[in-house]
């Protein structure tokens, strides 16, 4: 287990390494000029010849090497530099949006997981009767959906219609967290069920199953301990992948209910080509989303003995 | 079989019809479905009882210090020292007067009767401080109010500027300028002191202040006692938060929402135009617009009507000029009208006639243009498609492009005839920022590279002359002498579109869009 462990954080260097350079290259080849924003060109009088003092003076002149190769030092220190726009570091800036972006994870997982799991299960349980139908409709509703849809029926429904629940914000009242986590939870709640469903399917025609079946051993425990462990791997894989993009932050849930969070301040960045905040932003969130693969890769090594013994990791 | 067939079909038929009810049951909109008027007040009830109210702005902030955000003084928390009034003049607030003893030298009086919200006097010092932190902060008011040096003495501070300046009390109308107490440095992004009618209760980023009255607010306390300022940049959530009474004064309502909130009798609509122009902008080093003839066509085939009726659903006014007209500089002139047979003769005198199958040719060439427009507004790539509807009637071909930045685009490209464009044109009462940056070579709103040359003196006049009067005339002049050029085509000025709950009293719909909360609000 060491040695898996010793394996992948020795990956892991090596993929922030070619990730800095991937991010690096992309921002600079991105059209968009932060001084023009930098300056509100388009509010306050300025001429090109002051753009360009700006330009040096911010150093994006330089030769791209030159400006990469500065980064890069700095961010070996967990320096990422100031933002543009907010004259602020940009590691307190994450970290102050972290935790309002990591409770709306949470919240739309726990929702995804009390809706795929019992819909995964039943529909496998019973496999071409109505739990299944109704099943396979959700999924297919669940993926077809936007979420931005989603988001503005559910605050038509329960904030508007019936007065349930409050619009947006965060903060003041728990049951703020509700809409946002639905909204996100729904769509992937449609995803995980098809595959705990598909995986429940495949790991129940095996012959262990069979043998258990044969020894008179509960059904509930066939389906929970047995068929279960044997299915969760692929959902396992998605669920990694899954709660690490989603802590790097939901654009259109935090847009809708005005939930103050990661993924909100990293397009306005990027709008406003503020360079250092949307460079950080994605070195931070790419190490945090490498970082919950590694968890769900050890996470295998406890699930599956196969993987623990082998000591090589990986997903099947 | 066709009985089990149907029994199975049975069970998706009900899945399915359960889920659309669910759908179309949420879905549905308009004033018969909206909640009872006692559901929808509950909460506007329960704020009146407590002088109250909600606002729903429409950007969010991360900071309340006004070096990097225009928040504050929208908020009510500070103020500048001049301001525009209801006749887009430019007047004095914290400064009770000023005078240019030349082009670059000002002498501004500082009211006496301002306090800070933590109780300390509004003196010329502090003020001083205030500008000389945002000048530090901020590169881009560093750049609009070019200070050289700054001396206070009691109320009145003395400006040096760095070249002659005379729009610099109209600059000082910007909310970057707002003063502020700058003391506690540390406290000034979450909590700053300025001299508004509310004071900061709480600050949650990018969420929403939480404001309370200052009761010592040198110009009469503000009648309403808090009031709860939230961000939401989603228009249907705000209109929707609007009508459900969880919202009294919604800003930049979409113009599609406006329609269920009137037939609301709870609810009102300000729907006034404000001081951003969308026009089209031509490429004078373009081989067809290049031709003022050209140029002059397309302004009368710019049919203004249908964009203020059919795109804005009458949320706009045609332009008839850069500036909107209720500006002491705006041109009274009706917008142009659209006539196809005055384009199609223009374009006939700049040497382009039919073939056979219609469209208009010159030198054994279509005349065929490139039409950038970008999304991020989203009634441009509409005005770009009825705009290349019309000229296919007189035989042009408009070929469109929607870029993603359209103003590194046009900067780092030449091949395009046509933009769809937008730009305040007048932010702070002044006309010498659009005239300049838009106009002049080497302005930062000039990518086009527009030069005319019967310009340049009035604009040299112009930026050295501080006289108001003059100065009005003097925009007049430069505005006429480029409408004779048509480096642009002026289509329609925007409206700035508010929702308010009817129990709302003193709303002022600041064209500038500089101030919101006002001590005069009240709720009824």
């Amino acid at each position: 287990m060491l040695a898996l462990v010793r394996a992948r954080l020795l990956q892991l260097l090596l993929v922030l390494f070619f990730m800095s350079i991937l991010i690096f290259g992309l921002m600079k080849l991105a059209p968009g000029d932060p001084v023009f924003a930098l300056l509100k060109a388009d509010e306050v009088k300025t001429t090109m010849a002051d753009e360009q003092a700006l330009r040096e003076s911010l150093g994006l002149d330089k030769p791209m090497l030159v400006q990469y190769g500065q980064w890069l030092a700095r961010v070996a220190r967990l320096d990422f530099g100031d933002s543009l726009m907010r004259h602020r570091p940009v590691l307190e800036l994450y970290v102050e949006k972290l935790p309002a972006t990591v409770e709306l994870a949470l919240g739309g997982m726990a929702f995804m997981l009390a809706l795929a799991v019992p819909a995964g299960l039943l529909a496998a349980r019973f496999p071409g009767r109505l739990p299944d139908h109704a099943g396979r409709a959700f999924s297919l509703l669940g993926a077809s959906i936007p979420v931005f849809w989603i988001g503005l029926l559910l605050i038509y429904l329960f904030a508007y219609r019936l007065q349930w629940l409050p619009f947006m914000g965060r903060g003041e009242d728990w049951r703020q967290l509700i809409l946002p986590s639905v909204t996100l939870g729904f769509g992937l709640s449609a995803v995980h069920a098809s595959l705990l469903r598909s995986g429940m399917l495949a790991s129940l025609s095996q012959p262990y199953i069979r043998a258990a079946r044969a020894r008179g051993i509960r059904e509930s425990t066939i389906y929970g301990k047995y068929a279960l462990r044997g299915a969760i791997a692929p959902v396992l894989t998605v669920f990694g992948m899954t709660l690490g993009s989603l802590l790097a932050g939901s654009v259109v849930v935090e847009t809708l209910f005005s939930w103050p969070g990661i993924g909100l301040m990293a397009v306005e960045a990027i709008f406003q080509r503020d360079y250092p905040l949307v460079q950080g932003f994605l070195f931070l969130s790419g190490a945090l989303i490498v970082l919950v693969n590694l968890a769900v890769d050890l996470l295998y090594g406890w699930i599956d003995p196969r993987v623990r013994l082998s000591g090589k990791g990986g997903r099947r | 079989m066709a009985l089990t067939a149907w029994k199975k079909w049975k069970k998706y038929a009900l899945a399915t019809a359960i889920s659309a009810c669910m759908i179309v049951s949420a879905g549905c909109s308009g004033g018969a479905s909206a909640p009872e008027a006692g559901d929808q007040d509950r909460t506007a009830a329960e704020a009146a009882a407590s002088k109250r109210a909600v606002v729903l702005f429409h950007v969010k902030s991360s900071t309340l210090d006004p070096a990097d955000n225009i928040i504050t003084v929208k908020a009510g928390i500070a103020e500048t020292l001049t301001r525009l009034d209801a006749d887009l003049g430019v007047k004095p607030w914290l400064a009770a007067s000023w005078t240019a003893v030349d082009a670059s030298r000002w002498e501004f009086l500082i009211r006496d009767n301002v306090t800070f919200q933590d109780g300390s006097p509004l003196t010329a010092e502090a003020v001083k401080a205030s500008l000389e932190r945002t000048m530090a902060r901020n590169e881009s008011m560093k750049l609009a109010l070019k200070i050289r040096s700054m001396t206070a003495d009691g109320q009145k501070l003395a400006v040096e500027t760095l070249e002659p300046h005379p729009a610099l009390a109209s600059e000082l109308l910007n909310p970057h300028t707002a003063i502020i107490q700058v003391k506690e440095e540390a406290s000034i992004a979450s909590a700053p002191v300025g001299t508004g009618p509310f004071r900061v209760a709480s600050f949650a980023q990018d969420a929403g202040i939480e404001l309370e009255r200052h009761d010592g607010y040198w110009d009469g306390a503000a009648k309403l006692e808090q009031v709860s300022f939230r961000f939401n940049e989603d228009g249907n959530v705000r209109a929707l938060a609007l009508q459900s009474g969880e919202a009294d004064i919604a800003t930049q309502l979409p113009a599609e929402s406006v329609e269920a909130i009137r037939l609301n009798p709870k609810l009102k609509v300000e729907s006034e135009p404000g001081l951003r122009v969308h026009f089209l902008l031509f490429n004078p080093q373009g081989e067809a617009t290049g031709d003022l003839r050209v140029r002059q066509a397309f302004d009368v085939l710019l049919d203004r009507r249908s964009i203020v009726e059919d795109i804005m659903l009458g949320h706009a006014a045609p332009a008839n000029g850069p500036f909107n007209d209720r500006l002491p500089f705006g041109r009274t002139a009706a917008a142009a009208e659209q006539d196809l047979d005055k384009a199609k003769q223009l374009l006939e005198q700049a040497g382009y006639a039919p073939d056979a199958s219609g469209s208009l040719v010159k030198d054994g060439k279509k005349l065929t243009l490139k039409l950038l427009t970008y999304k991020a507004r989203p009634e441009l790539p509409l005005i770009a498609q009825l705009l290349q509807s019309d000229a296919a009637k007189i035989g042009i071909a408009i070929d469109i492009r929607t870029v993603e930045n359209i103003d590194d685009t046009i900067r780092q490209n030449r091949d395009w005839d046509l933009v769809t464009y937008s730009n305040l044109s007048a932010p702070r009462g002044d006309g010498g920022f659009f005239l300049n940056s838009a106009l002049m070579p080497g302005g930062s709103l000039n990518a086009a590279d527009i030069r005319i040359d019967e310009l340049t003196d009035v604009m040299k006049t112009l930026n050295a002359t501080s006289e108001a009067e003059r100065r009005i005339a003097l925009t007049r002049e430069a505005v006429d002498i480029a409408m004779s050029r048509t480096p642009h085509a002026y289509a329609v000025y925007p409206n700035l579109i508010v929702g308010l709950n009817e129990r709302i009293v003193g709303w002022r719909t600041d064209p500038s869009e500089y101030t919101i909360l006002t001590n005069e609000l009240d709720v009824s």
